[in-house]
């Protein structure tokens, strides 16, 4: 089981993604839209997926703070994310 | 040295939801296919049929350029920026996701089928304002020729999209030859048939066959049957 943390700066697909990760029987996650959040101590973390409308200054924060798989997220919901997340299966 | 990748029809992931009939090209939903993930900026190509009444409810996207090109019927579209409209065979929409928009698509008719292209492009720019345009296309001006339907130009013809990237389409008679150049140095042509069969640089396709070309100045179009209709996408390989 690996736990996916989302980063993105709209709520209402943040939520979105947070549901359809947990569907997947491979992955638990949670979502965040405040940098300091994500690198908040604790937080597991085995992938990252950065989502929209993050700041460009809060994702180098978050990039260089992590040393986990980053993934870029496009596309806002399900159609594109089980293939985005297959690799780190 | 130009390099070909051939898609044909049967080798699409195919999916059945009862009121949606999807073939994709790409590694969509479902279906995830490690060689078939993308080609260039090129992330989705769906090729969608929606039974009567039926279609996509209420939901987001974001960071995408979202192409809808109607094959047959009329689909009804509302999106989260007050957007209420109709789009027909023969008008082709566009999205730009950005920071994130809602939107639903409908089958307007009760009793017949919608056919629908939905195509994803990768963005050349993140987190950009949402916006949505559709615009109806001449039939006239595809015949025996490749009419550009999408460019990354507001003033050119067609809609536009973040993206370094051109559409055509076209519908040929019998015996006809064409040509495309290639309008950005590094670009690739995915290569999708519509109806009919032609023979592109050498390979014959017939419908729902696809083809990705690479590192190609220009593409020769020949050999096509009667009323062959042929979608051109080129896009950026870099992304």
């Amino acid at each position: 089981m690996k736990h996916v943390v989302i980063f993105g700066g709209n709520k209402d697909i943040v939520d979105l993604l947070v549901r359809l990760i947990a569907n997947y029987p491979e992955f638990t996650a949670s979502g965040f839209q405040d940098a300091q959040e994500v690198l908040a101590p604790g937080i597991p973390m085995d992938v990252l997926l950065l989502s929209s409308g993050v700041s460009p200054a809060d994702e180098a924060l978050v990039r260089d703070a992590v040393s986990v798989p980053i993934i870029q997220h496009f596309g806002g919901g399900s159609g594109l994310l089980r293939a985005e997340l297959q690799p780190f299966l | 040295m130009t390099s070909y990748e051939l898609h044909l029809a049967g080798s699409r992931g195919a999916a059945d939801h009862g009121w949606l009939k999807s073939f994709h090209t790409f590694s969509f939903a479902n279906y995830y296919e490690p060689k078939r993930i993308h080609f260039g900026a090129l992330r989705v190509l769906n090729d969608d049929t929606v039974s009567g009444g039926m279609g996509f409810g209420q939901h987001p996207h974001d960071n995408m350029e979202i192409i809808s090109i109607p094959l047959e019927g009329d689909l009804e579209h509302k999106d989260s920026m007050g957007n209420t409209t109709v789009i027909n065979s023969g008008d082709i929409q566009v999205m730009s996701a950005g920071t994130g928009i809602y939107h639903s698509e409908y089958n307007r008719n009760k009793d017949a089928t919608v056919k629908f292209l939905q195509i994803w492009v990768f963005p050349n720019k993140k987190n950009v304002t949402p916006r949505y345009d559709q615009i109806t296309l001449n039939p006239a001006d595809r015949v025996n020729q490749f009419e550009q339907i999408l460019s990354p130009n507001p003033e050119d013809a067609g809609v536009w999209i973040h993206q370094d990237a051109w559409f055509h389409i076209g519908k040929f008679d019998a015996g006809v030859s064409a040509e495309y150049s290639i309008k950005k140095a590094g670009n690739g042509l995915y290569v999708f048939v519509l109806s009919g069969q032609v023979t592109v640089d050498g390979h014959a396709m017939a419908s729902r066959d696809g083809l990705g070309i690479r590192d190609a100045a220009s593409v020769s179009f020949s050999e096509m049957s009667q009323g062959a209709e042929i979608l051109l996408m080129e896009v950026p390989m870099q992304l």
